[in-house]
């Protein structure tokens, strides 16, 4: 379903989300054609770069198209309605996921200035002990309530988790719960 | 012809007590993932690939497969409660579902959408294991160009029957195309596309790709979704102190038979359907339902009877066998839960395609019993757990959400120890955002992210043979040439006559009539 309508919903048709995409699709092309290895020749007689640039190409024939088909004025009801802050919130969650890896499994990050700020956190390379704090606030952020609920259902969810890895013979990282 | 040393040797992969536990799981898990909106067959494939690559053949094929299973029917269980369908496929099972649940036949819809799902599931399993094995010996004789024009030509329909947008699908699929040549290239293993990036020398790994895009991207999705919802509480206890709480009439055998004209139709209808690449379980559902109604006017579909749940629900599980046709037979994905399950077997070694029969005929067979077996174990749980399972659509989404995001963290880290994966798989989790926001289809990227190395392998070694004459190495046969000509034909036809928006319409309109149920039953419920 897809719908017109709204000053916003005007800024966020199918025309003008193609003419980013195409912009996008320019810039990856160009990138590509000022690349050495896309003319390369193999062994065969094959460019290296055939098909990344027919990819890059597709890419923009396809943003074109869209620019001037029937549906060009269409505007989906979820870009239609979706707000700045909304989308924040998503890219923080994702944020925070990535944070939640480097907290529960430190070992991998040997960069000096990320060891720095690591040293001096407690518990780090936890699995249980940081997915229990962030499986919490994220159902607590979402609208789970009562908090102490949230609290319980993330230490919960994370030591099931914990046992069904290791069932399956995944490890995670952990010392507390080493047995 | 039947290798029996093959069909013996699957024999006893499947039945061993790891296999079955597995199949149970998959089952388990997947009907669960039905029952739950928000959480696709997709979603779920793609959280529980990563786990596969600890298990043998038989036992990631019996968790997949269980799972897909699982989840096909798992969504008529909300649907019918709860007038929210767990998933899209269960959408057309609402009309007829849930006013028998208001009438208080709640028990008797759930039984029939079981046996109705089992049935033509089970029945077009059977289609699968006849039909795989002949098309796989016609695609033998296929060489290099023409396999290579059949990938072109399937990545054509996949963008013309995938989503509403013609230009969406074959974005996504230029898109695939273009991950696809990331890292080293199949033939000549020389890195490429790297952007300067050390990391990507491998290339982009299938599990980070599909978990991204499929679980994290919907999961940031229900993000958003829910921040608009503002401040709304949630609370667990409702859902847990409801459960085995529902009785009712149940189903007797008679009302079952009285099914088989909806059901074969289902069968028909969804086998047909799942084996076109691109148009997958939602479509069978409301083409059977929609046939169903037109075939019997008498019965009056629609109205609240179980010959309408039995007609959407045996379309919609009568794609799940059949979408594995184009896999076995060409080494070509239908649908995005065949990609994950090619690319699961990928990982255990045996690449899908026509030679598999002559390499790997014992996991053919493996695969095929699994496939039979699923519906014993789905019927064997749905009939235990429905009523469990019906009560898991009331756990609320902020539970939900940040489980399964800790849970995309694990998968793409723990399937190579890569801490680079868990990064790729958040940008591919941005991505599918996008996607989702935009109406773009995930699968047709998916597909041609696997299709892509396969293709400029065959294109390669059609050139070699030819000494670099791209002219005879694209067109040397007449089915090169009729295989192109039907991508051209494909292209002009689907950019003009509009066939994506008019298949589409089919799922939209329901997805209207789904939204107009699930209205009523959240006045409904916040009137109890």
């Amino acid at each position: 379903m897809a719908f017109s309508g709204g000053s916003s919903a005007g800024r966020r048709t199918n025309r003008v989300v193609a003419i980013w995409l195409a912009v996008l699709s320019v810039v990856l092309l160009g990138y590509l054609l000022t690349q050495d290895w896309v003319y390369d020749q193999q062994r065969d007689g094959f460019r290296l770069g055939f098909f990344s640039v027919v990819g890059a190409i597709a890419m923009l024939l396809c943003a074109v198209a869209m620019m001037f088909d029937r549906q060009r004025d269409e505007t989906t009801p979820e870009m239609a309605t979706i707000t700045l802050r909304q989308t924040g919130k998503s890219l923080v969650a994702l944020v925070l996921m990535g944070i939640f890896f480097i907290l529960a499994w430190d070992d991998h990050f040997a960069q000096e200035w990320l060891r720095g700020i690591l040293d001096v956190i407690p518990l780090t390379g936890e699995f249980v002990v940081w997915a229990s704090l962030f499986l919490a606030f994220g159902m607590y952020a979402l609208g789970l309530r009562p908090a102490l609920s949230a609290l319980i259902s993330g230490v919960i969810v994370s030591l099931v988790i914990f046992g069904l890895f290791r069932l399956i013979g995944i490890t995670l990282p952990t010392s507390l719960l080493q047995s | 012809m039947i290798n029996i040393d093959a069909l013996q040797e699957a024999i006893t992969m499947v039945f061993t007590f790891q296999t079955l536990m597995w199949l149970a799981i998959g089952v388990t898990i997947g009907v669960g993932v039905g029952a739950m909106p928000g959480l696709t067959a997709t979603t779920g494939v793609a959280l529980m690939l990563p786990l596969t690559f600890t298990l043998d053949q038989a036992a990631a094929l019996g968790l997949l497969i269980g799972l897909y299973k699982g989840a096909v029917y798992g969504g008529s269980i909300s649907a019918i409660s709860f007038a929210t369908p767990g998933t899209s496929e269960a959408a057309a099972t609402v009309f007829d579902g849930h006013k028998l649940m208001q009438r208080g036949k709640g028990k008797k819809a759930l039984l029939i959408a079981l046996y109705s799902s089992v049935t033509a599931d089970f029945l077009s399993d059977l289609i699968t294991i006849m039909i795989a094995p002949l098309l796989a010996l016609v695609a033998l004789q296929f060489g290099p160009s023409e396999r290579f024009w059949l990938m072109v030509l399937a990545v054509c329909l996949l963008g013309a029957l995938s989503g509403s947008h013609f230009a969406k699908g074959m974005l996504s699929a230029a898109l695939g195309l273009f991950i696809g040549t990331i890292g080293a290239d199949p033939v000549s293993s020389v890195p490429r596309n790297t952007f300067d990036l050390w990391w990507l020398g491998d290339g982009i790994h299938l599990i980070p790709l599909v978990v991204g895009i499929f679980a994290m991207g919907a999961m940031l999705e229900k993000v958003v979704q829910l921040s608009t919802v503002k401040a709304t509480t949630h609370k667990i206890g409702g859902a847990v102190r409801g459960l085995f709480s529902m009785g009712g009439e149940g189903l007797t055998f008679r009302e079952y038979l009285s099914c088989w004209k909806e059901m074969s139709i289902g069968l028909g209808v969804g086998t047909f359907v799942g084996m076109l690449p691109g148009l997958g379980s939602t479509v069978g559902a409301f083409l059977s339902y929609g046939v169903a109604k037109q075939v019997s006017p008498h019965k009056k579909i629609g109205t609240g009877v179980i010959e309408g749940v039995a007609a959407a629900e045996a379309g919609n599980n009568a794609t799940v066998g059949p979408t594995l046709v184009p896999l076995l037979a060409f080494g070509i994905p239908g649908s995005a839960v065949a990609a994950l399950i090619g690319a699961a077997l990928m990982l255990q070694g045996a690449t899908p395609g026509p030679r598999m029969f002559e390499l790997f005929p014992q996991v053919i067979y493996a695969l095929f019993l699994v496939l039979l077996l699923g519906n014993i174990f789905n019927l064997g749980i749905g009939r235990i757990f429905a009523f469990v399972y019906a009560k898991l659509g009331e756990l609320p989404a902020p539970l939900l959400v940040p489980i399964v995001m800790s849970m995309a963290v694990i998968g793409a880290y723990s399937y190579a120890n890569n801490p680079w994966d868990v990064l790729v798989m958040l940008v591919f989790g941005v991505l599918g955002l996008f996607m989702r926001t935009f109406r773009i289809p995930e699968a047709p990227l998916v597909i041609t992210f696997l299709l892509a190395p396969q293709a400029e392998e065959n294109l390669r070694r059609g050139l070699l043979i030819n000494e670099g004459d791209w002219a005879t190495t694209l067109l040397n046969s007449p089915l090169a040439i009729g295989l192109a000509i039907g991508v051209a034909a494909l292209t002009y036809l689907s950019s003009r006559m509009r066939i994506a928006e008019r298949m589409a319409e089919i799922s939209e309109d329901a997805d209207v009539a789904e939204a107009a149920e699930a209205e009523t039953a959240a006045g409904r419920r916040s009137n109890d």
